[in-house]
């Protein structure tokens, strides 16, 4: 008898290693119904496109030596990558992302009768001290944080958003309503989330396998590849929020057993190693929809990623 | 022991600093000025002249009379300066900051700066139109862009885009490395302005012979 109980503790440990963490934290009717208004605030930290850089790590097991020839690696691949997409940078310097993403968020949310949206907000101070005051700021009831980053890939393959939304309660009455355990010290910690989930999205141009060729073919009649997936982009991560904003509490991820065509993301994959990125790491998602343009897949965790389909 | 001591406390004072996340507040007067530019002038690659020639050596020995109407932060948040890993950067007067570096030019035997629009071959309205840092693995990106209108009776006749960057070390977030990447980065866009003003002069005197 209490060699069951142990293999059944056993079981459920082992189970459990092997269970994704879940990214998304569905809104309970609960919180929905007392969202009395709400301020949706975008982080983002950078005012350009960047090229994204693997930190080198050849020399980690090296002690100081090491970790100065991987800081010199660093430095050159940096300095290489801002090179590389200056000229991409220069022809999209009329071009505002923000401004994209706050339109297409306002037209979306504004659907949604009981989210209430007030103000919209880009923030610059992306620092947790800087979410935070923002919060503690807003007058509204709940503050919808949407953390955005935009990068090419380290080749200028392809363009990757990410989207980190979080809907932190503003009053005891939401507060009392935080799913989990609450957070007493960080008012902005995940734990205190009312809803919260990650959305990427990715397009390509026609891949040479060559960085600065690949940042040609973004840059070509004033960045017109750039301009254009980086509008989509925004457009879809919208539809994407707003569509997963209102789905059910008790639909939180895609069913492990859910038909569809499947796709993998190794946990080892050069992208992982940079967290905005890494919403869909080391998990596998199938196709939950598709448009005119792409197939939006559903994770594991929870999490989204529209990929447009074809090259730009 | 007091030897071994004061090293140790300089490697905790830097990664102390590292932890920070206090904002950095960049001082709008002290820019690094470059020297007055000398011998041959070329427009820089990043430049984007509209309706102008290519980049030639300018050396003809006359001054160019330029008139600065006005300078401006376009930007949404005009002093907001980007991030240094956790830590935000601004400024309190973004104008005053480009100000004083454009200054420098004054330093240009080539240009000469006059008050009225009468007086001037263009009129130059300048504005900031990005500035900020950010950090890459273990460096840091700082990057001004400046767009320069000519103008001339009041008739818009070219835009031209100048950028500086500078790419370094990220060493621990300090104020004065963050300070220092960003002036650099000031100079070298006013410095690429600087060029592409006198080879548009040169490229005005001759179209108008």
């Amino acid at each position: 008898m209490r060699d069951s109980h142990l293999l059944i503790l056993l079981s459920s440990i082992l189970l459990s290693a092997c269970t994704t963490p879940l990214i998304h934290q569905p809104l309970t009717v609960a919180a929905r119904d007392h969202l009395t208004s709400t301020d949706v605030v975008t982080p983002i930290g950078q005012s350009e496109i960047y090229v994204f850089v693997p930190t080198a790590t050849a020399g980690a097991s090296q002690g100081l030596i090491g970790a100065l020839i991987d800081a010199g690696v660093d430095s050159v691949r940096t300095s290489k990558a801002e090179t590389a997409v200056t000229p991409l940078r220069n022809a999209m310097v009329d071009f505002s992302f923000d401004a994209a993403l706050q339109a297409e968020m306002k037209n979306s949310l504004a659907k949604i009768e009981w989210l209430h949206p007030g103000n919209f907000l880009i923030e610059r101070d992306v620092s947790d001290h800087g979410i935070e005051e923002t919060l503690t700021d807003s007058k509204a009831a709940s503050v919808l944080f949407v953390i955005a980053d935009y990068h090419l890939s380290n080749d200028g393959d392809f363009l990757l958003a990410s989207f980190d939304a979080a809907l932190m309660p503003n009053n005891d009455q939401l507060r009392a309503l935080i799913p989990g355990k609450r957070d007493t010290k960080r008012p902005i910690a995940r734990a205190n989330a009312l809803y919260q989930n990650r959305f990427a999205f990715e397009a390509h141009v026609a891949g040479t396998g060559d960085r600065d060729r690949n940042i040609a073919e973004w840059s070509a009649n004033n960045a017109a590849a750039a301009r254009a997936a980086l509008e989509m982009a925004a457009g879809k991560f919208a539809a994407m929020l707003t569509e997963d904003i209102q789905r059910p509490e008790n639909d939180v991820a895609r069913s492990s057993n859910a038909p569809g065509a499947r796709v993998d993301v190794p946990a080892e994959s050069a992208q992982c190693t940079y967290l905005p990125v890494g919403a869909q790491c080391g998990t596998a998602g199938v196709v939950q929809g598709q448009d005119q343009d792409g197939d939006t897949f559903r994770f594991e965790d929870g999490s989204y990623k529209y990929v447009k389909r074809g090259a730009f | 022991m007091r030897m071994r001591a004061v090293p140790l406390a300089g490697v905790a004072a830097v990664l102390l600093a590292a932890c920070s996340t206090d904002p950095i507040t960049i001082s709008p007067t002290s820019t690094t000025l470059l020297p007055a530019p000398t011998g041959q002038v070329v427009v820089g690659p990043q430049s984007t002249p509209r309706g102008s020639p290519s980049a030639k050596p300018v050396n003809d020995g006359t001054r160019c009379a330029v008139h600065v109407a006005d300078v401006r932060d376009v930007r949404l948040d005009p002093n907001d300066l980007g991030m240094a890993g956790q830590r935000y950067v601004q400024t309190i007067d973004s104008v005053a900051w480009l100000s004083g570096a454009l200054s420098s030019m004054k330093n240009d035997p080539r240009l000469r700066f006059v008050d009225n629009d009468d007086d001037a071959e263009f009129t130059l309205r300048i504005e900031l139109v990005k500035a900020y840092i950010m950090t890459i693995t273990t460096q840091k990106s700082a990057n001004v862009v400046l767009r320069a209108n000519y103008s001339r009776n009041g008739t818009a006749i070219d835009t031209q885009i100048a950028r500086g960057r500078d790419t370094g070390a990220n060493w621990a977030n300090g104020s004065e490395e963050v300070q220092g990447a960003l002036n650099r980065a000031l100079s070298a866009a006013v410095s690429e302005l600087d060029n592409a003003i006198v080879t548009h002069c040169r490229a005005s005197r001759i179209a108008n012979r």
